[in-house]
Order: C-alpha cells, then sequence, then structure tokens
C-alpha cells in the first residue's frame, strides 16, 4: 500500500473512508424508510454524510484530482443522456397505451413524468451557467 | 497519449506517489499517465514539464491524425 510520506497516510485509505459513509448513508436511508423508521433514517443519513464531506475536507492530501473529475463529468452526462432518452421514447409510449386502455397508468410513473422535466431544466440551468459564466 | 514520463520518473528516482504529491495529482492519475490510459490536461502537462525541467513536446507525443501546414506543404 502506497503511503503519503508527508502526511503519512493513504490517500486511497481516505477515498474508501469517504465513499463508505456515502454509500453507508444511502442503505441507512433506504433501508430505514422501508422499515418505517423514516426520521431515524434521515438522522442517520446526515451524520454519515457529514461524516463523509468531513473527511474529504479535513483530508491534507489529493484525494480526487482532474481525473476523478473528468470520470465525474462523464458520468453525469451520460446519466443525463441515458435518462433523458429514455424519458423521450418511454413516456410517450407508456402515455399513449395507457390513453389507449392497453395499460394501466401506475401513480409512480407521475412521478416520473414530473422528474423527468425537472432534471432537464436543472441541465439546462447548469449547461447555461457553465457556457456564460 | 505516448511519453517518457515513466522512464524520467526512474531516472529521477522518483516514486509515482512522490511525482503526484508534487504535482497536486492521485498517484493512480500518474499511473494512468505512465500506462497511457489517461491524458492530462494541459495544466497538468505544464506542471510535469516543469517538474522534469523540460519541454512538453519531450515529455509527451501525441499521435496526431489530421493534417498540419508541414504536411500539405510537403505535399504541395
Amino acid at each position: 500500500m502506497t503511503t503519503n510520506q508527508a502526511t503519512k497516510y493513504d490517500p486511497l485509505t481516505y477515498r474508501r473512508l469517504s465513499t463508505a459513509c456515502f454509500l453507508l448513508a444511502s442503505a441507512v436511508l433506504f433501508l430505514g424508510a422501508l422499515a418505517g423508521y423514516l426520521y431515524v433514517a434521515i438522522a442517520v443519513y446526515a451524520v454519515l454524510c457529514v461524516a463523509g464531506f468531513g473527511i474529504r475536507r479535513t483530508a491534507d492530501v489529493t484525494l480526487f484530482d482532474e481525473r476523478d473529475r473528468r470520470f465525474h463529468d462523464r458520468a453525469s452526462g451520460s446519466a443525463v443522456s441515458i435518462v433523458s432518452y429514455t424519458g423521450l421514447v418511454s413516456v410517450p409510449v407508456v402515455v399513449g397505451l395507457a390513453v389507449a386502455g392497453y395499460i394501466p397508468l401506475p401513480p409512480e410513473w407521475f412521478g416520473f413524468m414530473m422528474a423527468f422535466p425537472a432534471l432537464m431544466g436543472v441541465y439546462l440551468v447548469a449547461h447555461v451557467y457553465h457556457r456564460y459564466r | 497519449m505516448k511519453s517518457d514520463l515513466r522512464e524520467r520518473r526512474a531516472a529521477a528516482g522518483e516514486s509515482q506517489a512522490a511525482l503526484a504529491e508534487a504535482v497536486g495529482v492521485t498517484r493512480q492519475t500518474i499511473n494512468a499517465i505512465e500506462r497511457e490510459r489517461y491524458d492530462p490536461s494541459l495544466e497538468l502537462a505544464f506542471k510535469l514539464a516543469a517538474y522534469f525541467d523540460c519541454r512538453i513536446e519531450e515529455l509527451f507525443d501525441p499521435t496526431l491524425d489530421g493534417k498540419s501546414r508541414a504536411n500539405e506543404a510537403e505535399q504541395n
């Protein structure tokens, strides 16, 4: 294991700890909500997220560099593209089939139809911000 | 992008971790550059060139597929 001689701590350890905090936070929130302990789950989720960010802020070594940011940017772009193209095709198809009476329209679908334009709106704002700043 | 970063680093007796700390990136990034799995940004390329006291063109060797004025002049 490579160690940073200046700080005597392995940057990879910091990254793994921070990532573990966020993964655990997500798991706790999901499972806690399922189990009916939503408020407890949210509180634990918040604490773990603060811990995860705290590790990143207080670590005196480089944890995430330009390569990580490039991966993040590409992954974010791919995620938006996948959701966009999926919604572009699926929403009209599902709504059309539901109106024609072939399939029922579950209530969860309305949530997706609201979230989809909201995501596009956030993307548009972010795009304009980065383009004209 | 090809580079002789590994050779220069070895000649300088530096570890990947030490070089990474010197230029402000992670050891994994230095490893990826040496394995030609990652092309550094212009800023990082300048930092690496400055670290080894050489020019960017001496450190990195991009394979350019596009035309250049020199190539067009030779063909004409």
